[in-house]
């Protein structure tokens, strides 16, 4: 990618891009700002490079596990009121969301 | 003129028939009300956190063993984040980098020479449901479905027209139904297809610019959305214009499909490992347990059939056409029934009263039991065919032991030849006519009079009693 | 005889022996949150109604003879990212305003079984994304020692209740050291668990592979017994251990006995660490090592493992769990929602509610978090951070072999005044550098009161033990308590009575 130049970690590019993944509105302001710490905080992060890791395993956990299963038994459901009442906008049931369009 | 070959791939979604979701313990059943089968994990609520359902997991395994799948012997979850309302977590829990099998394989019905190689199967959490509501022109989230369990099979592109497509289709919905691990309803999504079409100049290697259909939601919308598209792609090739890599949308109403907006074509998934949901084993004892306990596939079933039932190839192909069939002769032979007099009668009677009921086979409320009661007393002469029949049809609507029917309406045979004898005697002198057209040679005319008989029994005459009787009293009127 | 200075065990032995009730418990504590929690802010929300009820309910049971804990009765705190039915449970963030969870945490169901009396949510930085309160949507509590210093993060409305006399205990929750360095600049004992004996279920996640819930005290006992009260192994919780319920029996032990011999113990202790901490820290903690030493242990040196590198990996790893973790909050289901989302398109909805939803901080880690996965910089970054987690994890098990614990600073520094690194986040993200290896871990990790320094402000040590070896961390620092006074001493302000 033509977006990071020289020895830039993060362009305006990246982060304009970046807010609109997380879905943040960010103003110039912000940008400008976000921009700077993410530069000089991945600059400083980017010491654990001096360590070799091709052979090693990444750690998804803290620890290793052993299958953590549930068997496979269906439980009453609570009334849906009790989720339906922490929201504004309701009809029939359903929650209410701007119109998703395909 | 070039020629060009079509190049199809497929991903099917289908949902798995567990009676809890994938990772929370709200029920699956299809049909109720609007977010009534939801709880914090699955309404993706603050500090909710998902554990597995063990079944979906063995019925994984399952389709990976019968597909011969290299099953991956430490299979994770992964993240699958973007922003929509059906996914209340904005993350789909999936498999990306370790999916639970790989490199198998599926063999065709009607192409046997095509062997399509399946790349993945992964583990998924079905989304909800959004409807789009006209008086307020927002749109509306049932969170049922979310969470549900979802196997994804992603074929190689190894296939090349809409039959081949068709026919792995249909191929695999048969397997996943067979094993018990999806009961494969397109009209309530549990199966859904989409489809990787790209076309190349016959002869050439390198794969051409594919798209992705979207949103056919019948086998033949699915077949006429492969056709349309191949087309729409080389008549583009042949303006000299270039294929785009892109989603598209199928309307099955207007038969044409249309690029969804690019926004969906750029996605950027920052898929990660799930850290809530730690690795699965999957141990050569559970590996071992999954293929002892696998349910016998179709193509087994058909030759157990032939070979051990004696049933013509036909019969046991109709039979294995969907599992309620053959566990109803299966269950009906194991009690005690003929397997062809069952196999007849299924092929038979059984589905015409579905055709006439407009139904599903297995909407018909009869026991095999008491099916091969009915079966034996034909077998046994203890009533006819056609008494079997009408009993048969009382039985599609009552709760009734046809034994003791049979016994209580006074249904069984007429085996007294001495009544009998006086039957067809009073039937031939009622017929002049007919007997005096039998004697000139007309032979159906017999068979008008043996009908005759068979009605005036109300069906119950031991036909092969009634057809010699029939014969030797008309030999009779021949020579007074 | 004043409630509010006895430690949590103390006050749970006299109303198990009937000596007092618990509804008096209760009235004490209700009298000190209503006269100094205005200017501390350590409580976003409590109830007094809803503190009597819970302690009369208690008290029935008692009088009907159910043995419920050594705590029962006994009012305690719980931060703002544990689900509670009670309270509303906001992660000190917009976001959630007015959220009232539909269900309670595991953590919470088994301190009510346990006889708890939860007085309200506490402070915290938004969604535990900082390490001094700052961050919170509702201004900073305050050191109770010192009110214009920060009472640490994020946890730190739980330590400036439990500081002040406000609450006997509090549990708070540790990604990179967030119960610990509050637990520190407010002179508590904190532990942060071993990762999977603290079920999850119900703590609002920041970074879910790192987050754990737990005690923040007053001594080592009264840590032991809310160990006891909260562990469980978990069904709803995939990440739940197993040696829980082993755990809860052994932690019992502890509470009721606890008197374990130091002889043969060997504590390390990383010179390199003491170097790079403010002189009165290097004092504390070496005067610490000394005390084990006079106890019997045995101090043997210690190199940190990649040091240099835990913060960045750290902060890679969680910012990128949180991306994900905080992508719910989107307005539709519950908390901050809009009047006029209809007025919207479904993207400018999203976006409008999330930013304003959302503090500077944590929308700083959701960009650095939604980087590090985003295509191009996942291996380069994300990837690099978990292969270096390995290296990490490795190294704790290769060098800690033989040895019980490894004793450290907690931080650099006492308590800093508010708002000191307020526009320098790399400067506050490296303060973490010694908290953050036990969550990278798993493993265990305790901070107690190891001295004041010259300004008033106490400074803590900290022991890092092994997985699921937490009882005896709890053992250490109890046979340590049992030779200093350094976790009595109190602030002023903490005296009954008197406005903070
Ligand atoms: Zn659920």
């Amino acid at each position: 990618m033509s977006e990071a130049k020289n020895d830039e970690l993060v362009s305006r590019e990246v982060i304009s891009r970046i807010a609109k993944l997380a879905r943040l509105d960010l103003d110039d302001n912000e940008q400008n700002t976000y921009e700077h710490d993410l530069e000089t905080i991945l600059d400083h992060f980017k010491k654990i490079n001096v360590y070799d890791t091709k052979q090693v395993e990444p750690a998804y956990h803290p620890h290793d596990y052993e299958n953590k299963l549930r068997e496979d038994d269906a439980k009453p459901s609570r009334p849906p009121q009790d989720w339906l009442a922490l929201a504004k906008q309701v009809k029939d049931g359903c929650y209410m969301v701007p119109k998703a369009v395909e | 003129m070039t020629t060009y070959e079509t190049i199809i791939g497929l991903e099917v979604h289908t949902e798995l028939q567990t009676d809890s979701k994938i990772f929370c313990s709200c029920s699956t059943r299809f049909g109720q009300q609007p977010n009534t089968q939801c709880c914090p994990v699955c309404l993706g609520l603050p500090g909710a956190l998902p554990v597995l359902n063990r079944q979906v997991a063995e019925l994984a395994l399952r389709l990976c063993l019968a597909t011969d799948c290299s099953i991956t012997p430490v299979t994770r979850f992964d993240r699958k984040n973007y922003f929509y309302p059906d996914l209340p977590k904005a993350y789909q829990i999936s498999q990306l980098h370790e999916p639970i099998g790989r490199n198998g394989q599926l063999c065709l019905k009607d192409f046997p020479e095509r062997v399509v190689r399946i790349h993945e199967i992964h583990m998924e959490e079905d989304a909800g449901k959004l409807t789009h509501d006209p008086w307020s022109d927002q749109s509306l989230v049932d969170y049922n479905r979310c969470g549900v369990p979802l196997l994804e099979i992603v074929s190689e592109p190894d296939l090349r027209s809409a039959e081949e497509a068709l026919d792995y289709l249909a191929t695999l919905r048969k397997l996943l139904m067979f094993l018990g691990v999806s009961d494969c309803r397109m009209e309530q999504g549990s199966l859904r297809a989409d489809v990787n079409v790209s076309v190349r100049k016959t002869g050439t290697q390198a794969l051409g610019t594919r798209t992705e259909m979207k949103n056919m939601n019948s086998f033949k919308a699915i077949g006429r959305a492969i056709i349309h598209e191949s087309q729409r792609q080389i008549d583009l090739l042949n303006e000299g214009g270039m294929i785009l890599q892109e989603t598209r949308r199928w309307d099955e109403n207007k038969e044409m499909s249309f690029a969804m907006r690019s926004k969906e074509n750029a996605q950027d998934y920052r898929y990660f490992p799930d850290p809530d949901l730690p690795p699965v084993k999957l141990d050569k004892a559970w590996i071992d347990r999954v293929r002892q306990n696998m349910p016998e596939r179709p193509e087994q079933k058909q030759s157990r059939y032939q070979h051990e039932w004696r049933l013509s190839a036909y019969e046991a192909e109709q039979l294995t056409d969907e599992p309620f069939l053959a566990s109803l002769l299966e269950q009906t032979i194991a009690c005690g029934a003929n397997p062809a007099d069952v196999s007849s009668w299924i092929l038979g009677e059984w589905l015409q009263a579905c055709r006439s009921g407009n139904c599903d086979a297995s909407d018909l409320s009869v026991q095999p039991e008491s099916l091969a009661k009915l079966l034996e007393m034909i077998r046994n002469n203890v009533i006819t065919r056609t008494t079997a029949r009408s009993v048969f049809t009382y039985m599609l609507d009552h709760q009734i032991d046809p034994e003791s029917y049979v016994r209580e309406h006074g249904l069984a045979m007429v085996n007294d030849l001495d009544d009998l004898k006086q039957m067809v005697a009073s039937v031939l002198e009622a017929s002049e006519q007919s007997v005096k057209d039998y004697l000139a040679g007309k032979e159906k005319a017999k068979t008008y009079l043996i009908g005759q008989v068979m009605r005036k029994s109300r069906g119950k005459a031991n036909p092969a009693h009634v057809n010699k009787l029939v014969e030797e009293l008309l030999e009779q009127h021949r020579q007074p | 005889m004043q409630l509010t200075e006895l430690s949590a065990w103390q006050l749970g032995d006299l109303i198990r022996k009937k000596e007092i009730r618990a509804l008096d418990a209760a009235e004490a504590v209700v009298a000190e949150i209503k006269t100094k929690n205005e200017k501390l802010n350590a409580f976003l929300s409590y109830d007094e109604a809803v503190i009597r009820s819970q302690a009369e309910g208690v008290q029935e049971k008692l009088d009907a003879g159910q043995v419920l804990s050594p705590l029962a009765g006994v009012p305690m705190a719980v931060k703002d990212n544990i689900s509670t039915r009670l309270y509303p449970t906001t992660c000190a963030s917009d976001m959630l305003q007015g959220y009232l969870p539909p269900y309670d945490a595991t953590v919470i169901e088994n301190l009510q079984q346990a006889g708890a009396v939860i007085t309200g949510k506490t402070n915290m930085d938004e969604f535990a994304m900082g390490c001094s309160t700052e961050t919170s949507f509702r201004g900073p509590a305050l050191n109770p020692w010192n009110q214009g210093h920060t009472p640490g993060g994020s946890s730190g409305g739980s330590a400036a209740a439990v500081a002040a006399g406000l609450s006997w205990y509090a549990l708070g929750s540790d990604t990179g050291g967030s119960i610990r360095q509050p637990s520190a600049y407010c002179n508590l004992t904190g532990l942060k668990p071993s990762y999977g004996l603290v079920s999850r279920y119900g703590l609002i996640a920041y970074a879910s592979s790192l987050d754990q819930i737990g005690p923040m005290a007053r001594s080592a006992r009264d840590c032991a017994a809310v160990m006891d009260c909260i562990t469980s192994q978990d069904s709803k919780d995939s990440t739940s251990s197993d040696h829980s319920t082993a755990f809860k029996a052994s932690c019992y032990e502890a509470t009721t006995g606890f008197n374990i011999s130091l002889k043969g113990r060997k504590i390390a202790l990383p010179e390199q660490a003491l170097a790079q901490v403010d002189p009165a820290v290097r004092r504390a903690v070496s005067e610490t090592a000394a005390v084990f030493k006079d106890l019997g242990a045995d101090i043997v040196p210690f190199d940190l493992p990649y040091q240099d590198a835990s913060v960045p990996v750290y902060y890679l790893i969680a910012c990128a769990e949180a991306s994900g973790n905080l992508a719910r909050y989107d307005g539709v289901q519950y908390g901050r929602q809009p009047d006029n989302g209809h007025e919207m398109d479904l993207t400018a909805f999203y976006e409008h509610n999330r930013s304003a939803g959302f503090g500077k901080e944590v929308k700083r880690r959701l960009m650095l978090g939604t980087f590090v996965l985003s295509s191009g910089y996942y291996d380069a970054w994300y990837l690099k951070a978990l292969k270096m987690r390995r290296m990490i994890i490795d190294s704790y098990n290769e060098m800690m072999r033989g040895i019980d614990a490894v004793l450290m600073p907690v931080t650099p520094s006492a308590a800093p005044p508010l708002y000191q690194h307020e526009d320098d986040p790399l400067a506050r993200y490296i303060s973490d550098t010694f908290t953050v290896d036990a969550n990278l871990t798993g493993r265990p990790a305790i901070a107690f009161p190891c001295g004041i320094n010259a300004g008033g402000l106490p400074v803590g040590a900290q022991l890092t033990g092994h997985l699921l070896a937490d009882d005896i961390l709890l053992g250490l620092v109890h046979a340590y308590q049992t030779q200093t006074s350094h976790h009595e001493k109190r602030p002023s302000s903490a005296r009954k009575g008197e406005p903070a």
